[in-house]
């Protein structure tokens, strides 16, 4: 049932990087997974970022919702972004949804929601910005970009941190999907200290890499790698 | 070359880079430690540096690379904070002594901080855990242990009320998940909760000739000369591991039901397994002074990260 809601997401930016470049098929899309998300919430009573079929979906809203504020007419910037969220979508129809009437007691805590949903508007700013980089679009956008995912970031590794505490007894652990958060904040800590620079060339490069980091965080390690935060 | 040094401290291109340098050490740590968990398998458990005492590896030089990393960062946050404040900087000026602050944080978490892992508190008996000096011991008498099953049999809505005496002070509180108690300087967290096996009697059978002993956890069962230990059990109770010692002969058992064990040359047959358990709560023990400066360095330098972009400054 909730997978009927992807595949009309999927559909709608199909037909919007096909056929219609239009921004009401985007907002289809939009409003497909919001509804997938809400009811997902409901049913299950939980917020709907726990597996990688909530969290995949939750970053696809993420980006759409980012690309709609922050994008750009450039018809490649739309095209790509597109195409990335046809990648998230079909993703996530690989990955299972959420079954089971109960959540864990871990879970049970306002720090779970905060933690995941900032860490992936984070990402949905990270990836943005990768694709001005990409692109070579407008540096003052990717220095925006780069902040506004910081920020976010911030919020939600400062949630992790402090329930991680609560949980474990310990706000940083040295495994491999713990080191790698603390490598995405260290690494866009120097990145937004680069807006003084003048080397647009070094901004642009050094956001593709954060966003490199970034992907391999959540997919490669999330997927592949046994972990604290495993997504299978 | 005073000039130069000062130039790169607040040159934010070297900051970039010194950060990146960080990262990469830290991802060539990851995989390490993801290739050797057995190396590392203890330093969540210890302060950092007394873990890289006992722990001389040539594994370690990222870790070395991420301090150096950090030592540079440090003196170049604390010029840059020199810095500000000659300029009126707030915003960098409070995002720097932040830094400075969560830096230093973290070297008292690394010299002086430790975690117990996995302490058993069982039901209707007093424990005791003694924490490294000069702490106190904790004395703990678990009161009583709630929960509710869910349909697919795990335990929901964890509760564990416990009775402690600290330093001579008696006092209660309730354990959940993700809500931990503080007793004196330390935090009592639970993990879980599992079945305490107090004593497990084993019914042996070898024709007319019948043997019954009882094993604990803490003291070994002496038969006639043979004795057995019992070492560990699995999950569900359903197989033992027993350690049975006749004179010079030690050997180590797997029992189950139905199995055929032999001791003193007779074959006997385990007819029946009767485990006696009890609740127990499993917790982690942490002593963590830097954690209240960490909470206060990154919430400021959260909040001043969102008043900045209400500024709209990015």
């Amino acid at each position: 049932m909730e997978k009927i809601f992807v595949v009309i997401s999927m559909l709608s930016i199909l037909y919007d990087l096909v056929i219609k470049k239009s921004a009401i098929l985007r907002l289809t899309a939009f409003i497909s997974i919001t509804l997938l998300l809400i009811f997902v919430g409901v049913k299950f009573k939980h917020f709907p970022v726990i597996g990688l079929f909530e969290t995949l979906n939750f970053y696809a809203l993420s980006l759409i919702l980012v690309v709609f504020i922050w994008g750009t007419e450039d018809s490649r910037f739309n095209i790509l972004t597109s195409i990335f969220l046809l990648i998230l979508l079909g993703l996530s129809l690989y990955g299972k949804p959420f079954s089971s009437p109960f959540v864990s007691d871990s879970l049970n805590t306002l720090l779970f929601p905060v933690h995941v949903a900032f860490s992936f508007i984070s990402y949905a700013f990270f990836t943005a910005a990768f694709f001005y980089a990409l692109l070579n679009l407008d540096t003052e956008k990717i220095i925006r970009l780069n902040y506004l995912g910081f920020l976010n970031y911030t919020i939600g590794l400062w949630a992790g941190g402090i329930w991680a505490f609560k949980a474990w007894g310990a706000y940083f652990l040295y495994g491999m999907k713990e080191i790698f958060s603390f490598v995405i904040w260290i690494y866009y800590s120097g990145l937004i200290h680069l807006k003084f620079s003048s080397n647009r060339r070094l901004i642009n490069k050094a956001t593709i890499v954060g966003f490199i980091i970034v992907i391999f965080t959540y997919i490669g390690i999330g997927l592949f790698m046994k972990n604290t935060h495993s997504l299978r | 070359m005073k000039y130069s040094i000062k130039k790169i401290l607040l040159d934010t291109n070297y900051t970039f880079f010194a950060l990146s340098l960080v990262s990469a050490f830290s991802i060539i740590g990851a995989f390490i430690i993801y290739l050797n968990p057995h190396l590392y398998s203890s330093i969540d458990y210890k302060a950092l540096f007394v873990w890289l005492f006992y722990n001389r590896l040539p594994h370690n030089f990222w870790l070395y690379g991420v301090l150096a990393g950090f030592f540079f960062l440090g003196i170049s946050a604390l010029i840059c904070t020199i810095y500000d404040i000659k300029r009126r900087n707030i915003f960098t000026l409070l995002f720097h002594i932040c830094f400075i602050l969560v830096l230093l944080a973290h070297l008292i978490n690394a010299v002086i901080s430790y975690k117990l892992p996995e302490q058993i508190i069982p039901q209707g008996k007093s424990s005791i855990i003694a924490l490294p000096p000069p702490h106190s011991p904790i004395r703990f008498f678990l009161d009583r242990i709630g929960f509710d099953m869910t349909p697919a049999g795990y335990p929901k809505n964890i509760m564990v009320k416990l009775i402690y005496k600290y330093e001579e002070k008696e006092a209660s509180g309730t354990l959940k998940i993700n809500e931990p108690i503080k007793i004196g300087s330390n935090y009592v967290i639970l993990k879980y909760i599992a079945p305490y096996l107090r004593s497990i009697t084993f019914k042996l059978r070898s024709g007319e000739r019948l043997l019954i002993p009882v094993l604990t956890p803490e003291s070994s069962f002496n038969l006639d000369g043979t004795i057995l230990e019992f070492q560990a059990h699995n999950e569900d109770m359903t197989m033992f591991k027993i350690l049975m010692i006749e004179g010079e002969k030690k050997e180590i058992m797997i029992w189950k039901l139905g199995d055929t064990v032999k001791i003193k040359g007779v074959d006997y047959q385990i007819e029946r397994i009767i485990p006696d358990t009890v609740g127990s709560a499993v917790v982690d023990i942490v002593y963590d002074p830097s954690m209240y400066i960490i909470f206060i360095a990154s919430t400021i330098f959260t909040l001043v990260l969102v008043i900045r972009l209400l500024y709209g400054k990015f």
